[in-house]
Protein backbone atom coordinates (compact mmCIF):
# COMPACT_ATOMS: atom_id res chain seq x y z
CA UNK A 1 0.00 0.00 0.00
CA UNK A 2 1.39 3.19 -1.17
CA UNK A 3 1.80 6.50 1.15
CA UNK A 4 -0.85 8.40 -0.52
CA UNK A 5 -3.33 5.66 -0.36
CA UNK A 6 -3.43 5.35 3.23
CA UNK A 7 -3.33 9.36 3.80
CA UNK A 8 -6.10 10.07 1.62
CA UNK A 9 -7.97 7.72 3.22
CA UNK A 10 -6.98 8.98 6.75
CA UNK A 11 -8.24 12.40 4.80
CA UNK A 12 -11.46 11.28 4.10
CA UNK A 13 -12.07 7.70 5.19
CA UNK A 14 -13.89 5.82 2.23
CA UNK A 15 -13.77 2.62 4.50
CA UNK A 16 -12.01 0.50 1.00
CA UNK A 17 -9.23 0.19 2.80
CA UNK A 18 -8.41 -2.72 4.71
CA UNK A 19 -8.15 -1.69 8.58
CA UNK A 20 -5.23 -4.47 8.91
CA UNK A 21 -3.49 -3.26 6.42
CA UNK A 22 -3.77 0.32 7.17
CA UNK A 23 -2.13 -0.11 10.81
CA UNK A 24 0.66 -2.20 9.15
CA UNK A 25 1.97 0.47 7.26
CA UNK A 26 0.76 2.90 10.08
CA UNK A 27 3.34 0.67 12.35
CA UNK A 28 5.99 0.38 9.61
CA UNK A 29 5.60 4.45 8.18
CA UNK A 30 6.70 7.36 10.25
CA UNK A 31 5.65 9.64 8.14
CA UNK A 32 2.40 8.35 7.86
CA UNK A 33 1.75 7.31 11.48
CA UNK A 34 2.80 11.39 12.28
CA UNK A 35 -0.09 12.22 9.79
CA UNK A 36 -2.45 9.86 11.51
CA UNK A 37 -1.24 11.61 14.81
CA UNK A 38 -2.16 15.19 13.52
CA UNK A 39 -5.37 14.28 11.99
CA UNK A 40 -6.34 12.55 15.16
CA UNK A 41 -5.74 15.49 16.83
CA UNK A 42 -7.45 17.96 14.62
CA UNK A 43 -10.66 15.80 15.02
CA UNK A 44 -10.11 16.23 18.95
CA UNK A 45 -9.61 19.72 18.39
CA UNK A 46 -13.27 19.74 16.27
CA UNK A 47 -15.16 18.01 18.80
CA UNK A 48 -14.18 20.47 21.13
CA UNK A 49 -15.26 23.19 19.48
CA UNK A 50 -18.49 22.25 18.56
CA UNK A 51 -21.04 25.29 18.79
CA UNK A 52 -22.77 25.57 22.11
CA UNK A 53 -26.44 24.46 20.86
CA UNK A 54 -29.21 27.60 20.56
CA UNK A 55 -31.47 27.15 23.45
CA UNK A 56 -34.97 26.24 23.00
CA UNK A 57 -36.00 30.00 23.81
CA UNK A 58 -33.45 31.22 20.53
CA UNK A 59 -35.17 28.58 17.89
CA UNK A 60 -38.58 30.39 18.68
CA UNK A 61 -37.27 33.69 18.21
CA UNK A 62 -35.74 32.65 15.31
CA UNK A 63 -38.73 30.89 13.94
CA UNK A 64 -40.82 33.85 15.30
CA UNK A 65 -38.60 35.69 12.63
CA UNK A 66 -38.95 33.08 9.84
CA UNK A 67 -42.66 32.90 10.13
CA UNK A 68 -43.07 37.24 10.27
CA UNK A 69 -40.23 36.95 7.09
CA UNK A 70 -42.77 34.53 4.99
CA UNK A 71 -45.59 36.10 5.91
CA UNK A 72 -44.70 39.70 4.82
CA UNK A 73 -43.26 38.08 1.58
CA UNK A 74 -46.78 36.37 0.72
CA UNK A 75 -48.30 40.43 1.53
CA UNK A 76 -45.64 41.62 -0.78
CA UNK A 77 -43.09 39.95 -3.01
CA UNK A 78 -40.49 42.94 -2.69
CA UNK A 79 -37.14 41.42 -1.17
CA UNK A 80 -37.34 44.71 0.76
CA UNK A 81 -40.36 43.46 2.47
CA UNK A 82 -38.40 41.10 4.64
CA UNK A 83 -37.07 41.44 7.71
CA UNK A 84 -33.27 40.35 6.83
CA UNK A 85 -30.97 42.42 4.69
CA UNK A 86 -29.80 40.42 1.83
CA UNK A 87 -32.94 39.44 -1.30
CA UNK A 88 -33.50 35.66 -1.80
CA UNK A 89 -31.86 36.05 -5.06
CA UNK A 90 -28.81 38.01 -4.82
CA UNK A 91 -28.24 39.89 -8.40
CA UNK A 92 -25.87 38.51 -10.80
CA UNK A 93 -23.24 40.02 -13.13
CA UNK A 94 -24.76 39.82 -16.22
CA UNK A 95 -21.69 40.12 -18.51
CA UNK A 96 -18.44 38.19 -17.86
CA UNK A 97 -15.16 38.85 -19.13
CA UNK A 98 -12.62 35.79 -18.37
CA UNK A 99 -9.12 36.54 -19.09
CA UNK A 100 -8.12 33.27 -19.91
CA UNK A 101 -4.46 32.83 -19.06
CA UNK A 102 -2.41 30.37 -20.97
CA UNK A 103 -2.16 27.27 -22.33
CA UNK A 104 0.65 26.53 -23.96
CA UNK A 105 0.46 22.79 -25.39
CA UNK A 106 3.89 21.33 -26.36
CA UNK A 107 1.64 17.77 -27.24
CA UNK A 108 -2.18 17.47 -27.24
CA UNK A 109 -1.33 15.25 -23.81
CA UNK A 110 0.88 17.47 -21.83
CA UNK A 111 -1.15 19.76 -20.17
CA UNK A 112 0.31 22.93 -18.51
CA UNK A 113 -2.01 25.12 -17.76
CA UNK A 114 -1.92 28.74 -15.89
CA UNK A 115 -5.34 30.11 -15.39
CA UNK A 116 -6.45 33.83 -14.37
CA UNK A 117 -10.44 34.80 -14.19
CA UNK A 118 -11.04 38.15 -14.07
CA UNK A 119 -14.43 39.41 -13.51
CA UNK A 120 -16.04 42.30 -14.13
CA UNK A 121 -19.25 43.10 -12.52
CA UNK A 122 -22.08 45.27 -13.41
CA UNK A 123 -21.16 49.19 -13.41
CA UNK A 124 -22.75 49.41 -10.29
CA UNK A 125 -20.94 47.15 -8.49
CA UNK A 126 -17.39 46.92 -7.17
CA UNK A 127 -14.80 45.59 -9.56
CA UNK A 128 -14.29 42.00 -7.97
CA UNK A 129 -11.57 39.38 -8.85
CA UNK A 130 -11.04 35.88 -8.28
CA UNK A 131 -7.46 36.14 -7.05
CA UNK A 132 -5.32 33.06 -6.34
CA UNK A 133 -6.49 31.00 -8.55
CA UNK A 134 -2.95 30.87 -10.69
CA UNK A 135 -2.68 27.27 -11.19
CA UNK A 136 -0.67 25.08 -12.94
CA UNK A 137 -0.97 21.58 -13.38
CA UNK A 138 1.19 18.94 -15.34
CA UNK A 139 -0.15 15.85 -16.58
CA UNK A 140 3.17 14.75 -17.74
CA UNK A 141 6.23 15.21 -15.28
CA UNK A 142 8.22 15.30 -18.56
CA UNK A 143 6.34 18.13 -20.22
CA UNK A 144 8.15 21.05 -21.37
CA UNK A 145 6.41 24.45 -20.76
CA UNK A 146 5.97 26.28 -24.17
CA UNK A 147 6.75 30.08 -24.25
CA UNK A 148 3.42 32.59 -24.00
CA UNK A 149 1.78 32.45 -26.95
CA UNK A 150 -1.37 34.97 -26.48
CA UNK A 151 -3.30 36.16 -23.99
CA UNK A 152 -6.84 35.47 -25.27
CA UNK A 153 -9.86 37.55 -23.79
CA UNK A 154 -12.86 35.41 -24.08
CA UNK A 155 -16.65 37.29 -23.27
CA UNK A 156 -18.60 35.66 -21.60
CA UNK A 157 -22.61 36.46 -21.36
CA UNK A 158 -24.62 35.61 -17.84
CA UNK A 159 -21.38 33.74 -16.41
CA UNK A 160 -20.26 31.32 -18.78
CA UNK A 161 -16.59 29.93 -18.53
CA UNK A 162 -14.94 29.25 -21.59
CA UNK A 163 -10.94 27.79 -21.64
CA UNK A 164 -9.24 28.01 -24.63
CA UNK A 165 -6.26 25.29 -25.09
CA UNK A 166 -3.32 26.43 -27.89
CA UNK A 167 -0.91 24.26 -29.32
CA UNK A 168 1.80 25.79 -31.65
CA UNK A 169 -1.05 25.04 -34.37
CA UNK A 170 -4.23 25.24 -33.67
CA UNK A 171 -7.00 26.27 -30.54
CA UNK A 172 -9.81 24.58 -29.17
CA UNK A 173 -12.31 26.36 -27.32
CA UNK A 174 -14.00 24.37 -24.22
CA UNK A 175 -17.28 25.42 -22.41
CA UNK A 176 -16.87 24.95 -19.04
CA UNK A 177 -19.52 26.56 -17.55
CA UNK A 178 -21.26 25.28 -14.29
CA UNK A 179 -23.53 22.80 -15.52
CA UNK A 180 -26.09 24.48 -13.34
CA UNK A 181 -27.08 27.40 -11.43
CA UNK A 182 -29.19 27.39 -8.17
CA UNK A 183 -31.28 29.27 -6.04
CA UNK A 184 -29.01 30.84 -3.76
CA UNK A 185 -26.03 29.72 -5.56
CA UNK A 186 -23.16 31.75 -5.36
CA UNK A 187 -21.65 33.12 -8.39
CA UNK A 188 -18.50 33.48 -6.80
CA UNK A 189 -18.16 30.00 -5.93
CA UNK A 190 -19.41 28.41 -8.87
CA UNK A 191 -16.69 30.12 -10.65
CA UNK A 192 -14.31 29.16 -8.15
CA UNK A 193 -15.44 25.17 -8.24
CA UNK A 194 -15.28 25.57 -12.15
CA UNK A 195 -11.96 26.69 -12.09
CA UNK A 196 -10.90 24.18 -9.71
CA UNK A 197 -12.27 21.32 -11.20
CA UNK A 198 -10.23 22.38 -14.06
CA UNK A 199 -7.01 22.87 -12.53
CA UNK A 200 -7.24 20.19 -9.67
CA UNK A 201 -6.50 16.68 -10.60
CA UNK A 202 -9.38 14.76 -10.14
CA UNK A 203 -9.07 11.88 -7.17
CA UNK A 204 -10.98 8.76 -8.48
CA UNK A 205 -14.49 8.70 -7.13
CA UNK A 206 -14.40 5.68 -4.67
CA UNK B 1 -43.84 28.18 16.68
CA UNK B 2 -46.83 25.54 15.79
CA UNK B 3 -46.64 22.79 16.72
CA UNK B 4 -46.54 19.71 13.85
CA UNK B 5 -49.00 17.25 14.10
CA UNK B 6 -47.81 13.82 15.45
CA UNK B 7 -47.74 12.46 11.97
CA UNK B 8 -44.85 15.01 10.86
CA UNK B 9 -42.27 12.56 12.95
CA UNK B 10 -42.53 9.72 10.26
CA UNK B 11 -43.78 12.49 7.33
CA UNK B 12 -40.46 11.80 5.09
CA UNK B 13 -39.01 15.41 3.95
CA UNK B 14 -40.45 15.37 -0.02
CA UNK B 15 -43.97 15.05 1.67
CA UNK B 16 -43.65 18.34 4.00
CA UNK B 17 -42.36 19.99 0.97
CA UNK B 18 -45.37 18.91 -0.97
CA UNK B 19 -47.27 20.51 2.61
CA UNK B 20 -44.83 23.64 2.59
CA UNK B 21 -45.32 24.44 -0.98
CA UNK B 22 -49.49 24.95 -0.45
CA UNK B 23 -48.79 27.13 2.51
CA UNK B 24 -48.76 24.57 5.28
CA UNK B 25 -46.88 26.36 8.08
CA UNK B 26 -46.82 23.27 10.59
CA UNK B 27 -45.16 21.41 7.50
CA UNK B 28 -42.49 24.65 7.05
CA UNK B 29 -42.30 24.54 11.53
CA UNK B 30 -41.01 20.93 11.02
CA UNK B 31 -38.50 20.82 8.10
CA UNK B 32 -36.83 23.88 9.99
CA UNK B 33 -36.94 21.68 13.40
CA UNK B 34 -35.42 18.97 11.77
CA UNK B 35 -33.11 20.92 9.72
CA UNK B 36 -31.97 23.72 11.84
CA UNK B 37 -29.14 22.15 14.12
CA UNK B 38 -27.37 20.94 10.52
CA UNK B 39 -27.70 24.33 9.42
CA UNK B 40 -26.27 26.16 12.45
CA UNK B 41 -23.21 23.83 12.70
CA UNK B 42 -22.56 24.61 9.32
CA UNK B 43 -23.10 28.92 9.64
CA UNK B 44 -21.02 28.85 12.57
CA UNK B 45 -17.85 26.87 11.60
CA UNK B 46 -17.72 29.63 8.26
CA UNK B 47 -18.63 32.60 10.63
CA UNK B 48 -17.27 31.65 13.90
CA UNK B 49 -19.81 33.02 16.12
CA UNK B 50 -23.09 31.99 17.31
CA UNK B 51 -25.10 35.36 16.31
CA UNK B 52 -23.87 35.70 12.64
CA UNK B 53 -24.79 31.77 12.26
CA UNK B 54 -28.43 31.97 14.08
CA UNK B 55 -28.96 35.40 11.38
CA UNK B 56 -27.66 33.05 8.79
CA UNK B 57 -30.24 30.00 9.63
CA UNK B 58 -32.93 32.73 9.40
CA UNK B 59 -31.89 34.18 6.25
CA UNK B 60 -31.36 30.89 4.72
CA UNK B 61 -34.59 29.47 5.85
CA UNK B 62 -36.44 32.50 4.59
CA UNK B 63 -34.90 32.21 1.47
CA UNK B 64 -35.72 28.11 1.13
CA UNK B 65 -39.22 28.68 1.91
CA UNK B 66 -39.93 31.41 -0.26
CA UNK B 67 -38.07 29.31 -3.17
CA UNK B 68 -40.00 26.37 -2.79
CA UNK B 69 -41.49 26.43 -6.12
CA UNK B 70 -37.90 26.53 -7.73
CA UNK B 71 -36.79 23.13 -5.21
CA UNK B 72 -37.16 20.74 -8.45
CA UNK B 73 -36.84 17.44 -5.93
CA UNK B 74 -33.56 15.70 -7.80
CA UNK B 75 -31.59 16.17 -4.59
CA UNK B 76 -32.94 15.60 -1.01
CA UNK B 77 -34.41 18.69 0.79
CA UNK B 78 -31.01 18.74 2.97
CA UNK B 79 -28.03 19.26 0.04
CA UNK B 80 -30.61 21.71 -1.20
CA UNK B 81 -30.68 24.02 2.56
CA UNK B 82 -27.25 23.60 2.97
CA UNK B 83 -26.83 24.78 -0.54
CA UNK B 84 -28.56 27.97 0.26
CA UNK B 85 -26.65 28.05 4.15
CA UNK B 86 -23.68 27.62 2.41
CA UNK B 87 -24.49 30.73 -0.18
CA UNK B 88 -25.87 32.60 2.54
CA UNK B 89 -22.87 32.24 4.66
CA UNK B 90 -20.43 33.21 2.59
CA UNK B 91 -22.70 36.40 1.46
CA UNK B 92 -22.48 37.61 5.48
CA UNK B 93 -18.98 36.62 5.77
CA UNK B 94 -18.44 38.95 2.82
CA UNK B 95 -20.29 41.55 3.95
CA UNK B 96 -19.62 41.28 7.87
CA UNK B 97 -15.45 39.90 8.02
CA UNK B 98 -15.53 36.70 10.40
CA UNK B 99 -15.24 38.07 14.05
CA UNK B 100 -13.40 34.82 14.96
CA UNK B 101 -13.62 34.93 19.20
CA UNK B 102 -16.87 37.29 19.65
CA UNK B 103 -17.47 36.71 22.98
CA UNK B 104 -21.46 35.35 23.57
CA UNK B 105 -23.47 37.93 24.59
CA UNK B 106 -20.66 40.95 23.74
CA UNK B 107 -23.57 43.15 22.30
CA UNK B 108 -21.92 42.64 18.72
CA UNK B 109 -24.34 40.22 17.28
CA UNK B 110 -26.55 41.04 14.85
CA UNK B 111 -29.86 39.95 16.36
CA UNK B 112 -30.80 41.98 19.29
CA UNK B 113 -34.45 40.15 19.44
CA UNK B 114 -32.36 36.65 20.00
CA UNK B 115 -31.67 35.48 23.52
CA UNK B 116 -28.33 34.15 24.34
CA UNK B 117 -27.80 30.67 23.70
CA UNK B 118 -28.07 28.37 26.80
CA UNK B 119 -25.68 26.31 28.26
CA UNK B 120 -22.73 28.23 29.00
CA UNK B 121 -19.65 26.58 30.02
CA UNK B 122 -18.72 27.52 33.30
CA UNK B 123 -16.09 30.17 33.71
CA UNK B 124 -13.09 28.26 33.30
CA UNK B 125 -13.68 25.80 31.05
CA UNK B 126 -15.62 28.45 28.75
CA UNK B 127 -11.88 30.07 28.96
CA UNK B 128 -10.11 27.02 27.92
CA UNK B 129 -12.44 26.33 25.25
CA UNK B 130 -12.48 29.53 23.94
CA UNK B 131 -8.82 29.55 23.69
CA UNK B 132 -9.21 25.82 21.22
CA UNK B 133 -11.88 27.81 19.07
CA UNK B 134 -9.75 31.22 18.87
CA UNK B 135 -6.79 28.74 17.20
CA UNK B 136 -8.98 26.52 14.92
CA UNK B 137 -10.99 29.84 13.96
CA UNK B 138 -7.76 31.61 12.66
CA UNK B 139 -6.67 28.67 11.00
CA UNK B 140 -10.08 28.37 9.31
CA UNK B 141 -9.81 31.35 8.17
CA UNK B 142 -6.86 30.78 6.33
CA UNK B 143 -8.47 28.31 4.19
CA UNK B 144 -9.62 29.64 1.16
CA UNK B 145 -13.76 29.87 1.34
CA UNK B 146 -13.88 26.53 -1.28
CA UNK B 147 -11.49 24.38 1.10
CA UNK B 148 -13.70 25.98 4.27
CA UNK B 149 -17.01 24.72 2.93
CA UNK B 150 -16.17 21.58 2.07
CA UNK B 151 -14.14 20.68 5.01
CA UNK B 152 -17.06 22.16 7.05
CA UNK B 153 -19.36 20.10 5.30
CA UNK B 154 -17.64 16.97 5.70
CA UNK B 155 -17.40 17.48 9.28
CA UNK B 156 -20.30 18.98 10.85
CA UNK B 157 -23.54 18.28 8.10
CA UNK B 158 -23.40 14.66 8.47
CA UNK B 159 -23.71 14.57 4.43
CA UNK B 160 -22.18 12.04 2.37
CA UNK B 161 -19.57 12.56 -0.10
CA UNK B 162 -22.18 12.33 -2.99
CA UNK B 163 -24.16 15.02 -1.50
CA UNK B 164 -21.34 17.29 -0.17
CA UNK B 165 -20.82 17.01 -4.04
CA UNK B 166 -24.68 18.00 -5.14
CA UNK B 167 -24.73 20.56 -2.57
CA UNK B 168 -21.26 22.52 -3.80
CA UNK B 169 -22.06 21.69 -7.78
CA UNK B 170 -18.75 19.37 -8.03
CA UNK B 171 -17.72 16.16 -8.68
CA UNK B 172 -17.20 13.84 -5.94
CA UNK B 173 -13.50 13.43 -6.53
CA UNK B 174 -12.89 17.05 -6.00
CA UNK B 175 -15.04 17.11 -2.90
CA UNK B 176 -12.41 14.42 -1.60
CA UNK B 177 -9.40 16.44 -2.74
CA UNK B 178 -10.64 19.56 -1.15
CA UNK B 179 -11.32 18.10 2.18
CA UNK B 180 -7.60 16.50 1.95
CA UNK B 181 -5.93 19.35 1.35
CA UNK B 182 -8.34 21.54 4.08
CA UNK B 183 -6.55 19.13 6.54
CA UNK B 184 -3.12 19.08 5.54
CA UNK B 185 -3.74 22.83 5.87
CA UNK B 186 -5.27 23.00 9.31
CA UNK B 187 -2.90 20.22 10.37
CA UNK B 188 0.37 22.11 9.47
CA UNK B 189 -1.05 25.68 10.75
CA UNK B 190 -1.74 24.35 14.05
CA UNK B 191 0.30 24.73 16.99
CA UNK B 192 -0.10 21.15 18.30
CA UNK B 193 2.78 21.20 21.02
CA UNK B 194 0.53 24.44 22.39
CA UNK B 195 -2.72 23.06 21.81
CA UNK B 196 -2.41 18.93 22.23
CA UNK B 197 -1.56 20.07 26.11
CA UNK B 198 -5.34 21.08 25.87
CA UNK B 199 -6.92 17.83 24.68
ZN1 LIG C 1 3.46 5.83 4.57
Amino acid sequence: MRCDEVILELAAPTADLDLAVMAEHLAGCEACAEWARRAEHLDRLWNATRPIEPSPAAWNAVWSNIAEGLARREASPAPSALPVAAPARRPRPGRWIAAVGLVGLAQAAAVLVALGLAWRAPSDAPESRLAERDRSIRTEPTAIRSERLVDPVVDIDAGGLMVIHFDRKSSRLEDRTPAEMNVGADIGMEMTNAMESIATPQMAAR
Amino acid sequence: MPEAPTTAVAMPDELLVSHARSGDQAACAELFRRHRDSAYRLAYRQLGNEHDALDVVQESMIKAFGALADFDGRSGFRTWLMRIVVNTALDWGRRRHRRAGVQIGDGTGGSADIPEPADVDDPAQGLHREDLRRALDRALDRLTPALRTTFVLFADSGLSYKEIAETLGIPVGTVMSRIHSAREKLQADLDWDRLSESL
